[in-house]
Formats: structure tokens, C-alpha cells, sequence
């Protein structure tokens, strides 16, 4: 018997606006650094174009086959905070279609860092865990969920965040099935990081997650079209424990428009696997509490971004390497002004603003192109930059 | 496969890209077998084939005095020549189609190049009766704010006329096609290259003290000098410690001059004239951004020169060459304050000029003059029937 363990991550970056050095220069900024920096008429567009694509027309289907599966149909979400502070500005109705699916008890709520940022990397430690507490608490009052298991920011792991997850008092905690972690064992099996005693990993399935994220409706695909007696007849046929299919959200809708026919996977999807007497579904809390049947030792951090599953697409060239450096610096005077300083420099935390920074070519390339609002990576790195300036300034010149 | 060839200008003596393409187009296709007689006006400098493959045919007597890209306000005319153009051009064509019948030479298409050569390809075509191919490297109304009708009337001619139309870019393509009708079926893109190798890469860590930002291009209307102007005194009121580069000759070095003084800004702009090919390849690489703020700019050759040095580029977004080389900032030709918003980031933050420099340089690699000649060379053999 394997447990599909499926869950969707949620996130929506807070896009900046467009500052030119020449505005910070001659001091023509706005006051309010959170209006100066955040694109809040583009942040609200993209965020309600979503909302209907995927959001809401997902989450509404997702509850009905809750009701209809009568509990065995189960899974998980992971929330940033970033997403949940939009949730709040321009969507309401988004935030009550999760608590809805919160309050049926089959879907769980997975911790963070509220600002889905990389501030498991900071010289700061201390921040790294305030953040994961925000989101923590944040869950706890907007969805009523005590998170269980822990996903750090783009699902980056190693033993070291393992042990820090550990020691906030996880069970479990998320990372790509990659094969140096894994070696040839299979991602369907729980593991426990090295250097932990308790905590333990849930691997993503990489190639079965992806066939629906990235393949779906890829007509060139020798598998396509993929419905969900196909894909359940594949779930079937897997060893193992659970079978950790880690998806965005955004597949449903926005990566693959409808027109695809994503959504009537979905819909078929719960109904296909239980007809299989070896599958079922499980949570990820449920999931985490099983026996590891195996030790990973990631020393170097592992991410489900690009080719590389690395730190690369957010820190892989000098411009990512210089933005990073420079916010993380302000960490001191920001937290010392609190407030709307602290708010700003917080947001711009976030990893999407480095993401927009990345230099690969080929296919990778096209995916970052794909989310980001900039016509390359050296407009973005520019707007980021004299924010950073501006936003020094107004700290007082560090 | 034998290719008459019409051309205006040819190295050393040129004024911009068709010169270059002209050069770099014949070499590479006689490396790739074809035989190719080049007919030009007879240049200023002398000048040599770069491959058996071949032939240089020069016509009348310094013809070459006008330049591919002037204009009857603009150009020098030469005292010898008749002082209209089309006269110009008309003699051209028949000094061509005379050396053409005297050699009683067999070619299997002729492909002439520009406005300036279309009335000798056409005769040619017909002479001969073997099709036509017209590169376009820019037309009238890239040129000229205000186009002379009877060029755009040239040059719609001979797109209309031609077997074959290239174009060096996309929007190009798209202006042949909208001011003059073309038949997109008949109209391909071929984009200009570069050869990479020769171009001196820049040093990250500059010796010199002051940062260089350079302009290079044609003085006229179509390559905004005057915006270049513009933007350097924004960046001068922020950052002293700037000199602005303008190299090039043209029509609108007087007006430059006055408003560098103008502008206030005359101690911070050196005006260089034209230099020489083996200068340029160090000019570009001892300068620390290159700007092209042209208002209309087909391809833009200077661009990709850039690149292959490694020097940051800021390009005007309506340039052609920005369909090939992604690795560089892009402005509207207008916006004054985002060309000097770009140019003081590019300045203060070194890890953006590091990144784009080693980019550019890689990119470039790609864009050799290597695959034009082989895309010419497919168009012949379309236009040809030889699969």
C-alpha cells in the first residue's frame, strides 16, 4: 500500500514598481517606502487574474471532491506569507475558499518562511526562525491548522535546515527526491536527515510531480494526453511508502490552462486512484509521523528549482550574489526603525526578486523569463538595486 | 554558383553597416564556394579581395565620395560626378551593366544591396535575365525623419521588383511590408554577424580613472546624438567623474558641438570624428557602456561590436539587433532620464556590468557572419529551385 501524498504551494510574489536611479538620486521617491517600492495596481491585477484561473474554480473542485470521496481524498498546502498579506489586501474570497477546505479536516497547512525568502542563509540566524514563526502563527489564525510539517522556501533542504526545522519541534520537513541525495534509493520512502533525531524528510517524486506540472500539455510528450486513469494506473504500480507529489498550485489553471484539461484530470484523479485498492491519500502530517526507512545526508543545499535542483536560480551569478548581500545588510537599521521599514525590508526578501536576477540560458531561461515582469535580468537587478539604494537612504545611509 | 554582386562601399572606406555586410557576406559565401564578383563605385582607398573566390570590380572614378547612408542635404558630392543623386545612381547602373556586357560574364542571379544599387540591379536582372535578390539594410524612412519620396519610391520599386527581398531584421521586414506593400512571402530575415574573435575584450578593472561612455555611430538624425547628449548631462549632475565618447562623423556635428556647450557639459564630451577599423576594436573595449540611442535602427551593427568586447550596452528598443543579442538594457529612444538611469547603475554597480560583459561575449560567439552567408546562400538556392 502506497499513500499519495500530494501538496500544493501557493505563492504570489509582490512585484516591484519601477524606480530609476535618477528618482533616488534627485530624492523624488514617495514617502511611504511600501507604496515607493511594491507595484500594488499590477500586484492586484496578476493576483485576481489567478484567482479566477486557478484559485478559486480549483479550491471550489477540490472541496467537492472532498465531500464526495467522504474523507479519503486528502492533501496539503503550503501558504507563504507573502501570499496570505494579498490574500488580505485583495482577496477575501481566495482566503475563505482555503479556511473552507481547512474546516473539512482533509487538507493540512504546511510552516514556512513567511516571506519566502532565503533567510535560512542569513549571518542572522535569529530571522530565519521569526519568520517561520510568523507563518506558523499566521496559519494558525487565518486557517485554524497547527502546521506539522515544515517546507522551507522553494522546498531548499539540507541537514543543517533539517535539524533547525527539528529543533522548532517539525516532524516532518519537505526536499526534492534528487539523486544525490538519494542515490538509487526511491524518493516513495520517508528519511531521516542526517543529524536528526526525529524529524523526518518527505522526498518529492520528481518525475510523477512533474509530469503533471511541466508535461501535461506538452503534445510532443509520448504520453500525452495524461488522464487520470493513466497517471492512477502509474501511482499503482509504485513502491513504497507514500508517493510525494509536490505540486505549484498554479499548474491548475494558470501553468495549464484549462483548456488543457487539467481540471478534468482533477476531477477524475481521486475517484481513479481509490479505484486502485493499493492507493490512497494522506496528508502530509500523517505522512510525517510513519517510521524513516533510511538516512540522507544533503550536506549542500537541494532546491526543486531548474535543471541544477541548487541554489543557482536564485544565487547563481554576482548580481543575485550583490542583491543579497546588500538587503541582507539592512537587516540591523530595518529592524531598528520596525514599522513599515521593517514590513519593506522583509518583503523584499523575497526569493522571486532574485529569481528574475538569473543569467541561464537554454531552458531553464525561459522558465524564469516566464514569471518575470522584466524585460531581462539586468532591468531587474537594476530596479532592485535602487530600491536597495533608496531604501538605505532611508535608513539613514548605512 | 556565380553571384553578381552589387555593392556601394567596402572596406576601409565606409560609413556603416552595408559596407561591413557587403565585406563579410562575400567572404564567407566564396568559403562556402561560391564564386562572387562584387561591382562598386570606385572606393576612395584601395581595396583587395578576401578570397580567390572573389572579384573586386570597381566602376567609374571616386564615385564612393558619397556615402551609402547620405542624403542630398547631407552628402559631400563629389565635383566629378553630376550633383544628383539619381543621376549618381543611374550612372552606377550603367557603368555596371556595361562592364557586365563587355565581360559577356554568365552568373546565375544578381543580388545588389540598398536603394543606392537597386536601379543597377534591376538592370542587370533584366540584362541577364536571372533573378534578383535585394538586401535591405535600411530604408528611407529609418533614415530620414522627413523621407524623399523618390528613394521610398526606389526602394519600393525594387522590393516590389526583386525574386527575393532580405531584410536584417524582423522589423524590417515588417516596415517593407507595411510602407511598401512587400509580399511577406518574399521577404526573409537574415540578421547581420559578427566575427568575434577580433574584437579586444574589455578589462573589468579599469586603469583609467574616468569612466568612458561611448557613442558611436553616424552624426544624423536617425542615430540620436542628440539624445546621447541629453542623457549625459543627467548622469553629469549626479556623477562628475564621466567622459562621454561621441565618434563619428556626420551632418549634425555642428549642432552637437553647440549643444555640448549648451547643455554645460562641453568639458565632459570629446568629439573624436571618424576613426578607422583597428581603432574602434580599442575604443570599445576601453570604454565602460556603449550606447546606441538610435530612432530607427534596422540592425545596428556597433552593437554586436560592443558586445564582442564586452563592454555593457544600452540599446534603443527599436533596433534590430536586440532580436538576436539579449544581453543588454533597453530604452525607448526618447526617454533621456531611463538611457541615464541605466548609464549611473551601469556605473555603480559593478556586479551588472561584470555579469552582462560575460554574457555578451558568449553570446556573441553565436552570432557569426558564418550563418548569414549560409542563410544568403539558402535564399539563392530557394530562389533558384535547388533543394
Amino acid at each position: 500500500m502506497a499513500s499519495i501524498c500530494m501538496y500544493f504551494q501557493v505563492h504570489q510574489p509582490l512585484r516591484l514598481r519601477k524606480v530609476q536611479l535618477l528618482s533616488v538620486l534627485s530624492g523624488s521617491m514617495p514617502p511611504s517606502p511600501m507604496d515607493a517600492y511594491f507595484n500594488r495596481e499590477l500586484n492586484e491585477k496578476v493576483f485576481r487574474k489567478v484567482a479566477e484561473k486557478c484559485y478559486l474554480p480549483t479550491n471550489k473542485l477540490l472541496l467537492k471532491l472532498i465531500e464526495e470521496n467522504g474523507g479519503d481524498f486528502r492533501f496539503s498546502f503550503s501558504l507563504t506569507g507573502v501570499f496570505l498579506e494579498q490574500c488580505r489586501m485583495f482577496g477575501s474570497d481566495v482566503l475563505q475558499s482555503f479556511r473552507r477546505l481547512a474546516d473539512t479536516g482533509c487538507v493540512d497547512f504546511l510552516a514556512e518562511t513567511y516571506y519566502h525568502s532565503l533567510a535560512s542563509f542569513y549571518r542572522d540566524r535569529a530571522e530565519f526562525e521569526r519568520q517561520v514563526a510568523m507563518h506558523h502563527e499566521a496559519i494558525q489564525t487565518l486557517l485554524g491548522v497547527t502546521p506539522r510539517v515544515f517546507r522551507n522556501t522553494e522546498s531548499i533542504f539540507s541537514n543543517e535546515i533539517a535539524q533547525r526545522a527539528e529543533a522548532m519541534g517539525y516532524s516532518g520537513i519537505v526536499a526534492e527526491g534528487t539523486e544525490g541525495a538519494l542515490g538509487s534509493r526511491s524518493p516513495n520512502f520517508l528519511y531521516r536527515p542526517k543529524g536528526c533525531s526525529r524529524i523526518n524528510a518527505l522526498m518529492r517524486n520528481y518525475p510523477l510531480s512533474d509530469d503533471v506540472g511541466y508535461r501535461f500539455s506538452s503534445r510532443g510528450w509520448k504520453e500525452w494526453p495524461l488522464t487520470a486513469e493513466k497517471y492512477a494506473k502509474w501511482l499503482s504500480n509504485c513502491d513504497g511508502q507514500c508517493i510525494n507529489l509536490f505540486l505549484d498550485f498554479e499548474t491548475f489553471g494558470e501553468h495549464q490552462w484549462s483548456e488543457t484539461g487539467i481540471f478534468s484530470f482533477l476531477r477524475h484523479l481521486p475517484s481513479e486512484c481509490l479505484s486502485h485498492p493499493n492507493l490512497n491519500f494522506r496528508m502530509a502530517r500523517e505522512v510525517a509521523e510513519w517510521d524513516a526507512r533510511g538516512e540522507i545526508d544533503v550536506p549542500l543545499p537541494t532546491s526543486w528549482a531548474d535543471m541544477e535542483r541548487d541554489l543557482s536560480a536564485w544565487l547563481g551569478n554576482d548580481m543575485q550574489r550583490a542583491c543579497f548581500d546588500e538587503l541582507q545588510a539592512l537587516g540591523s537599521p530595518a529592524m531598528r526603525r520596525g514599522g513599515e521599514a521593517l514590513q519593506a525590508w522583509r518583503l523584499l526578501q523575497s526569493s522571486d526578486h532574485l529569481y528574475y536576477l538569473c543569467t541561464k540560458s537554454l531552458a531553464d531561461g525561459d522558465v524564469h523569463k516566464y514569471f518575470s515582469h522584466y524585460q531581462n535580468p539586468y532591468e531587474g537587478f537594476i530596479n532592485y538595486m535602487n530600491i536597495i539604494q533608496d531604501f538605505k537612504s532611508r535608513l539613514g545611509g548605512v | 554558383m556565380r553571384v553578381a554582386m552589387i555593392g556601394w562601399e567596402y572596406p576601409p572606406s565606409i560609413t556603416g553597416g552595408l559596407g561591413v555586410h557587403c565585406f563579410e557576406l562575400v567572404s564567407h559565401l566564396a568559403a562556402l564556394g561560391v564564386e562572387v564578383d562584387l561591382y562598386l563605385p570606385k572606393q576612395r582607398a584601395g581595396i583587395s579581395p578576401p578570397h580567390k573566390n572573389v572579384r573586386l570590380i570597381e566602376l567609374g572614378s571616386a564615385t564612393a565620395r558619397i556615402g551609402a547612408y547620405g542624403t542630398p542635404i547631407s552628402m559631400p558630392l563629389d565635383s566629378n560626378y553630376p550633383s544628383d543623386i539619381i543621376g549618381t545612381t543611374d550612372e552606377f547602373a550603367r557603368l555596371a551593366l556595361s562592364a557586365v556586357h563587355e565581360s559577356g560574364m554568365h552568373y546565375d542571379l544578381v543580388h545588389c544591396h540598398d536603394w543606392l544599387t537597386i536601379p543597377a540591379g534591376l538592370m542587370l536582372r533584366d540584362f541577364l535575365g536571372k533573378p534578383l535578390i535585394l538586401t535591405i539594410h535600411s530604408t528611407e524612412f529609418d533614415r530620414n525623419p522627413i523621407p524623399w519620396n523618390w528613394i521610398s519610391d526606389i526602394e519600393s520599386l525594387g522590393v516590389r521588383s526583386a525574386d527575393r527581398t532580405i531584410a536584417v531584421s524582423k522589423r524590417t521586414r515588417q516596415h517593407l511590408m507595411e510602407k511598401y506593400g512587400a509580399d511577406g512571402g518574399k521577404v526573409c530575415i537574415i540578421h547581420n554577424g559578427i566575427d568575434a574573435e577580433k574584437y579586444v575584450h574589455r578589462q573589468e578593472a579599469s586603469m583609467h580613472k574616468e569612466k568612458l561612455v561611448l557613442f558611436l555611430g553616424r552624426l544624423s538624425h536617425q542615430k540620436g546624438p542628440e539624445q546621447f547628449l541629453r542623457a549625459a548631462k543627467r548622469v553629469l549632475d549626479h556623477e562628475r567623474n564621466v567622459r562621454f565618447l561621441v565618434v563619428g562623423d556626420g551632418p549634425l556635428l555642428p549642432r552637437m558641438l553647440s549643444l555640448s556647450i549648451e547643455l554645460g557639459i562641453s568639458d565632459r564630451v570629446s568629439f573624436w570624428g571618424f576613426v578607422p577599423e583597428h581603432e574602434k576594436l580599442h575604443i570599445y573595449s576601453h570604454c565602460d557602456a556603449y550606447v546606441m540611442p538610435s530612432v530607427s535602427e534596422p540592425f545596428g551593427i556597433t552593437a554586436l561590436e560592443a558586445m564582442a568586447s564586452g563592454t555593457p550596452c544600452i540599446l534603443s528598443k527599436t533596433s534590430g539587433v536586440t532580436e538576436v543579442a539579449k544581453n543588454c538594457l533597453l530604452a525607448d529612444f526618447w526617454d533621456v532620464d531611463e538611457m541615464a538611469s541605466q548609464l549611473l547603475a551601469l556605473l555603480r554597480y559593478p556586479s551588472v556590468s561584470r555579469v552582462m560583459s560575460q554574457r555578451q561575449i558568449v553570446e556573441v560567439r553565436a552570432l557569426g557572419w558564418r550563418q548569414t552567408a549560409e542563410k544568403t546562400l539558402h535564399a539563392y538556392n530557394e530562389v533558384l529551385g535547388i533543394k
